[in-house]
């Protein structure tokens, strides 16, 4: 009983919260000094190139160096989107003031979602746009970038209301550009668990 | 005999009563059904940016809950759902000035159920529309 309990206990012990790296990976091997040594290449966000609500330059460079959540939405959206930004509102005012963090929203309808209707849109909402980037670029590299970079769908659809279908995925990205976590946006329960993530990845950042 | 006459009267006055007391709670039936109606309607329609509470979302959907511009002009709801709402206005003190798109595809039921929900549930105004007051309404948007 002694040796059962005690053996739980070291495991119990052993355990740490470990978020995982999401995406495809490849390994890739080496030879150094004649020894060969297998590395993992994670799946990373692309490089991006979009103008930001102040008209600014917004691209991965920005993000350098900070734990970021992204989500791609439009600013006339009547379905998801709504209930998205204010759980990503939630977010971003409980950690807004930590340096590690930022927030990145991008649109998905740059023909109306212009600068000034992101400053319009945000500045509305609450956010800073130095912590929380709204951006818009050009259609297809936005899909793309959504589809491929993101693992979000995103694309235009006449017969979805708003006229685009997109997931109302908010996605958790670490300092490495590397995907860490999906949480389905209109969950309060998903979002709760991204707030717990993005504490528990910081932690592991710093070491 | 005497028993017979009695039952013969409290008989057809009792069920007057009830008859009467039923059609007096017609009035006050049609508006809980049309509140309930539009509580389902209001989930579909208008929670998305109002939000199920009613509160809006930070500055920018405005709060239908409480909100000092549907007390002062309730009559104005029938036309802000059906043709939507553009431009800046002023609710409780904070500037809005998001476009809210026209629900045209809800039938004046509809609106009144909507109306109905949004005014008492959230503004406790004793109102009360009807398709008829709805279609009037519109006539007269602006």
């Amino acid at each position: 009983m002694l040796v059962l309990s005690l053996s739980i206990f070291s495991a119990c012990s052993n355990h740490t919260a470990h978020i995982p790296i999401l995406g495809t990976r490849t390994a890739i091997t080496r030879e150094i000094k004649g020894k060969k040594v297998t590395d993992t290449l994670y799946h990373t966000i692309p490089p991006f190139n979009m103008l930001g609500q102040d008209s600014v330059k917004i691209s991965n460079a920005t993000l350098k160096g900070k734990i970021y959540v992204a989500d791609f939405f439009f600013t006339s959206c009547p379905s998801i989107c709504p209930v998205m930004q204010k759980n990503m509102l939630k977010l971003y005012k409980q950690y807004k003031d930590e340096r590690d963090f930022a927030f990145l929203s991008y649109s998905i309808d740059p023909l109306h979602d212009t600068p000034s209707k992101l400053k319009k849109y945000s500045t509305q909402l609450g956010a800073d746009s130095k912590k929380w980037y709204f951006v818009t670029g050009n259609k297809d590299s936005t899909y793309a970038l959504a589809e491929k970079g993101y693992y979000a769908t995103a694309k235009a659809d006449s017969t979805a209301p708003g006229g685009f279908v997109h997931s109302g995925g908010l996605i958790l990205v670490d300092k490495e550009r590397r995907i860490r976590g999906i949480y389905d946006g209109t969950q309060e329960d998903e979002v709760d668990k991204l707030s717990q993530d993005m504490k528990l990845l910081q932690a592991e950042e710093a070491q | 005999m005497k028993i017979t006459m009695l039952k013969l009267f409290i008989i057809p006055v009792g069920l007057l009563i009830i008859f009467l007391s039923a059609c007096a709670g017609g009035g006050s039936q049609k508006k809980a059904e049309s509140i309930n109606a539009g509580l389902t309607l209001f989930k579909t329609n208008c929670a998305a940016c109002h939000q199920e509470n009613g509160e809006g979302i930070a500055q920018l959907y405005p709060p239908l809950q409480g909100s000092d511009l549907l007390k002062a002009s309730p009559n104005r709801i029938a036309c802000i759902i059906h043709n939507g709402l553009n431009g800046s206005i002023v609710v409780n003190g904070i500037n809005y000035n998001q476009a809210m798109p026209g629900l045209v595809g809800l039938t004046p039921v509809e609106v009144a159920d909507i109306s109905n929900y949004v005014l008492n549930n959230f503004n406790h105004l004793d109102t009360y529309f009807d398709a008829e007051a709805v279609s009037k309404q519109w006539a007269l948007c602006k």
